[in-house]
């Protein structure tokens, strides 16, 4: 009983100090328009699923995991430049995004994330 | 949003060297076939992740699991190339790891791995540590390369979290492996940054050391650098001005002047080999200068040049005559060396060394001679040379080398024939460094100086037509071949007449215009000036005699700028006042002598003087006893005079008990001044036979003389100096033996006149001349008196 609860412990533990560094970064563009900012991230072959965004006052996080799934038996790799496995890019806005209305589209293997704004900001 | 897999199954890359921490990447080429596999399974993964651990050593080829550290890092590949037998690739740390058991899934390994929680602790000791280790590593980079500094602040302001700056750091530091695992092992932050704090220290002191050695070094090498390129540029800007090099233009104007010379051929293609030597050299060379001086030494040498010979007979001797009072010998002897000269140009000059004592104007008369003949006068010392070099110069390759003395003097009189003086020639030293004696033999002979060889100058030049002039006071320092060499000139004492005579045509002149008087102003009578010559000098030469009226001169000089113009007359009674007491009581002779007292006369460098030997009896003593610093040949000379009366005291009416039964004592004054020589013992014969006589001897007379056993009276030297001090001491009437009758041609009219002469051959002649008593009771008058 006890070995097995300080196994539970230990992998609770684990799970929560886990430090999973992302391995890459996508690139970012941010617009700002009329009553609204506009970013656009490059996300080309990462599930739609496999995609996080969170806000918090300033701060816009998306990350989230490319995962190479056309791995075809037979295949060896030849050459790569495409960086697989977890991502996390990390926005500073002058907005609080919080508490803003924010619409999330993804398209063509782009994510397009829209915050409105009261006014021009 | 399904997580990828935390895969807790990992293919394991071994690395060698190299520790990737968390968060950084690293280029990692891949050969190994087992770990190549490795690379294919993660690749095919959807992940692409990898366990990467380090090998705990090197060289090991295909690691076990025993062979790896077990803590590692999870890796992403980010990119890969493939090669032939080769993979490029770049992998991306991700999280630690540590390995809880490994499986050979051939031929790679699989990581049975457990992930490492991140490093959480926190706390404001543990802030203290991250920003103590900021500190550090900027110190660090600052001593690596300032420039290094910007960066690294903008290096670590892209690492938001400070664990990987920490791991960041460690990589940047390229640690050994050991210390990089210590850092990726450390599970907490505090044991994170203690260990990167030491290893920066560390790392801070060894730069720092570093920067000081190598400061040090630049320093010394510095220097010498600038100094070079200041040079270069230096060059490099006067050939942009078309200037010459300082060197390029002393070489010029060493070849102009070398066309200028006349050189002999052969020279002249010597001198045009080193100048060549000399225009491919740079300044700063050490052997530049050596050259050039030589260079210049070489076409400055008179080879060719010479002054034409005055050779009017009747000129020259009235120049001579000028100059110099009396020393007709040596007048003489240059006036036929010029009559030679113009009949026969090309006769060797001959090399005369004068010899006196000081002050008979040695020196004086060469610069005379020099001028007669119209030739240019150089002259040296030789007194307490002791270096042969010092003649013949030292060898080129010697730093400091110069030509020897000789050379010199050859090159400041400018022409080859001058008449060289060489002065204090009895004064040469010699000692382990060579002979410089010897060296004079070679310059000194005739025969062999037309090729005298100067170490320095490394030609032969020729000194034949050099007029050599030796001095000496005495001939006995001198080596006999040496001596061979020269033909030698005596220059003796001169009497108080000559002196009074000196006085009236050179010195006295001399001395008041130097005061700036004239002979109006100041004169001196003639018993002042004897009575200066007899109290108040006793010299041989003259040169005591010229200070005392120089000093006469000046004396009187004051009192004319103070105002006083009255013309003086120096008379004697004036003297006490003008020069103080009297210097000197003459040698007078004594008024009456004891038995046991005969005035004998001596030789010395500076002149003549009379000395009074004194013989006492010593009742019941036995032994002759000697004193007043007698040489051996002196002391010899008695024991004979002693031998000599005892042998004859029967001829001589002496009791011979009375020299059995007692002891004698002879004693010379002055007993401070060392004596030796044969030439008393006439007189210490007279003493002795005065003694035991008990009669004394003449008062009037003194004698000289060396005498034998068997009562022969034999020559001796020095006579004209003698009777020139006998005279001065008024003495009458002198003893001399018969063979030194020659010798009385030397002395002035005046005191042969004054002075009755007895020659003798033998002894009792001599006591028969000398003792009262003897000289009057005897019929037979054997003395010759002249």
């Amino acid at each position: 009983m006890t070995t097995q609860l300080s196994k539970l412990m230990q992998s609770l533990q684990e799970l929560h100090g886990r430090s999973f560094r992302p391995a890459w970064q996508p690139a970012v563009d941010i617009y700002r328009g009329e009553k609204e900012w506009l970013i656009k991230i490059d996300l080309a072959g990462v599930r739609k699923e496999d995609i996080e965004v969170i806000g918090n006052d300033h701060f816009l996080t998306i990350k989230g995991q490319r995962r190479d799934l056309q791995i075809q038996e037979g295949h060896q790799t030849y050459s790569m430049e495409i960086s697989y496995n977890r991502f996390e890019r990390n926005l500073e806005l002058p907005v609080d995004v919080k508490d803003a209305s924010m619409q999330i589209d993804y398209q063509d293997g782009m994510l397009f994330i829209r915050i409105q704004t009261e006014e021009k900001p | 949003m399904k997580e990828l897999s935390t895969r807790t199954t990992l293919p394991v890359l071994p690395i060698q060297s190299e520790v990737l921490f968390p968060e950084l990447g690293m280029p990692l080429v891949i050969t190994r076939s087992a770990s190549m596999a490795a690379v294919e399974v993660a690749l095919s993964s959807e992940d692409k992740s990898i366990a990467i651990f380090t090998q705990k050593s090197a060289d090991i080829d295909d690691p076990g699991e025993k062979d790896l550290y077990d803590v590692g890092t999870m890796a992403v590949i980010k990119k890969m190339v493939r090669f032939d037998h080769a993979f490029r690739l770049e992998v991306h740390g991700v999280s630690r790891i540590k390995h809880l058991g490994m499986v050979l899934s051939k031929p790679y390994l699989n990581s049975n791995l457990r992930y490492l929680p991140e490093l959480s602790d926190i706390g404001t000791e543990i802030e203290a540590l991250q920003r103590e280790m900021i500190e550090l590593a900027t110190k660090m980079f600052s001593l690596v390369n300032p420039q290094i500094q910007l960066n690294l602040s903008f290096i670590l302001s892209n690492v938001e979290k400070p664990v990987s700056q920490a791991y960041l750091l460690a990589t940047l530091l390229s640690l050994d492996v050991e210390k990089s695992m210590l850092i990726l092992s450390a599970n907490t932050q505090r044991e994170l940054y203690e260990l990167m704090n030491g290893y920066l220290h560390h790392e801070i002191q060894v730069l720092e050391l570093r920067h000081q050695i190598s400061s040090q070094v630049e320093s010394k090498l510095g220097r010498e650098q600038r100094e070079y390129l200041l040079r270069q540029q230096l060059r490099i800007i006067q050939e942009e001005l078309g200037e010459e090099r300082p060197e390029q233009a002393d070489v010029t104007e060493l070849r102009q002047k070398l066309e200028k010379a006349e050189l002999p051929e052969k020279v002249h293609k010597e001198v045009e080999k080193e100048l060549n030597r000399l225009e491919r050299m740079s300044a700063v060379s050490p052997d530049y200068q050596l050259t050039r001086t030589y260079v210049e030494l070489a076409i400055e040498l008179p080879w060719t040049q010479s002054t034409e010979d005055q050779l009017d007979l009747d000129h020259s001797q009235k120049i001579l005559d000028e100059d110099h009072f009396d020393l007709k010998d040596v007048k003489q002897r240059i006036v036929e060396h010029l009559a030679v000269m113009k009949l026969n140009p090309s006769a060797k000059a001959p090399i005369l060394c004068f010899v006196g004592p000081p002050g008979v104007g040695k020196t004086s008369v060469g610069q005379s001679i020099a001028r007669a003949m119209g030739r240019k006068f150089e002259r040296m010392s030789l007194g307490g040379l002791h270096d042969e070099a010092e003649l013949r110069g030292h060898r080129r390759t010697y730093i400091g080398a110069m030509p020897g003395r000789i050379i010199q003097a050859i090159r400041r009189a400018g022409v080859r024939n001058p008449l060289l003086m060489l002065d204090e020639i009895d004064k040469l030293g010699r000692d382990f460094r060579g002979d410089p004696a010897a060296a004079l033999m070679e310059i000194l002979d005739p025969a062999q100086n037309f090729d005298f060889h100067d170490n320095y100058l490394d030609m032969p030049f020729d000194l034949s037509k050099v007029f050599f002039i030796t001095t000496a006071n005495t001939l006995d320092n001198i080596p006999k071949p040496l001596l061979d060499r020269m033909e030698v000139m005596r220059l003796a004492g001169y009497s108080d007449e000559e002196k009074a005579q000196i006085a009236r045509l050179y010195l006295i002149p001399r001395r008041l215009e130097e005061a700036g008087l004239n002979s109006e102003k100041l004169s001196i009578n003639n018993e002042a000036l004897s009575y200066i010559i007899r109290r108040y000098t006793r010299e041989a030469g003259v040169r005591e005699l010229e200070r005392t009226i120089g000093s006469i001169a000046r004396k009187i000089a004051t009192r004319v700028a103070r105002g006083d113009d009255a013309a003086v007359i120096i008379n004697p009674d004036m003297l006490v006042d003008i020069l103080g007491p009297e210097h000197f009581y003459a040698e007078q002779a004594r008024q009456s002598l004891a038995a046991g007292v005969a005035a004998g006369l001596a030789w010395t460098e500076v002149g003549g003087d009379v000395l009074y030997i004194e013989a006492a009896l010593l009742a019941e003593g036995k032994e002759l006893t000697l004193t007043g610093q007698l040489g051996d040949v002196m002391q010899e000379s008695a024991k004979a005079a002693r031998s000599y009366i005892w042998a004859n005291a029967e001829t001589l009416k002496i009791d011979t008990a009375k020299i059995r039964k007692s002891g004698v004592h002879i004693h010379v004054p002055a007993g401070a001044v060392p004596k030796d020589g044969p030439s008393a013992g006439i007189t210490m014969a007279a003493a002795l036979a005065s003694l035991y006589l008990d009669r004394p001897v003449r008062n009037d007379t003194a004698m000289t003389g060396e005498i034998t056993l068997s009562g022969l009276v034999l020559p001796v030297g020095g006579v004209k100096e003698k009777i020139l001090a006998a005279h001065r001491a008024g003495i009458r009437r002198i003893i001399l033996p018969k063979e030194n009758k020659k010798d009385l041609t030397e002395l002035p009219e005046h005191v042969q006149q004054a002075l009755d002469f007895v020659f003798v051959e033998r002894i009792d002649e001599a006591l028969l001349a000398a003792i009262v008593s003897i000289s009057d009771a005897s019929t037979e008058q054997k003395a010759v008196v002249v």
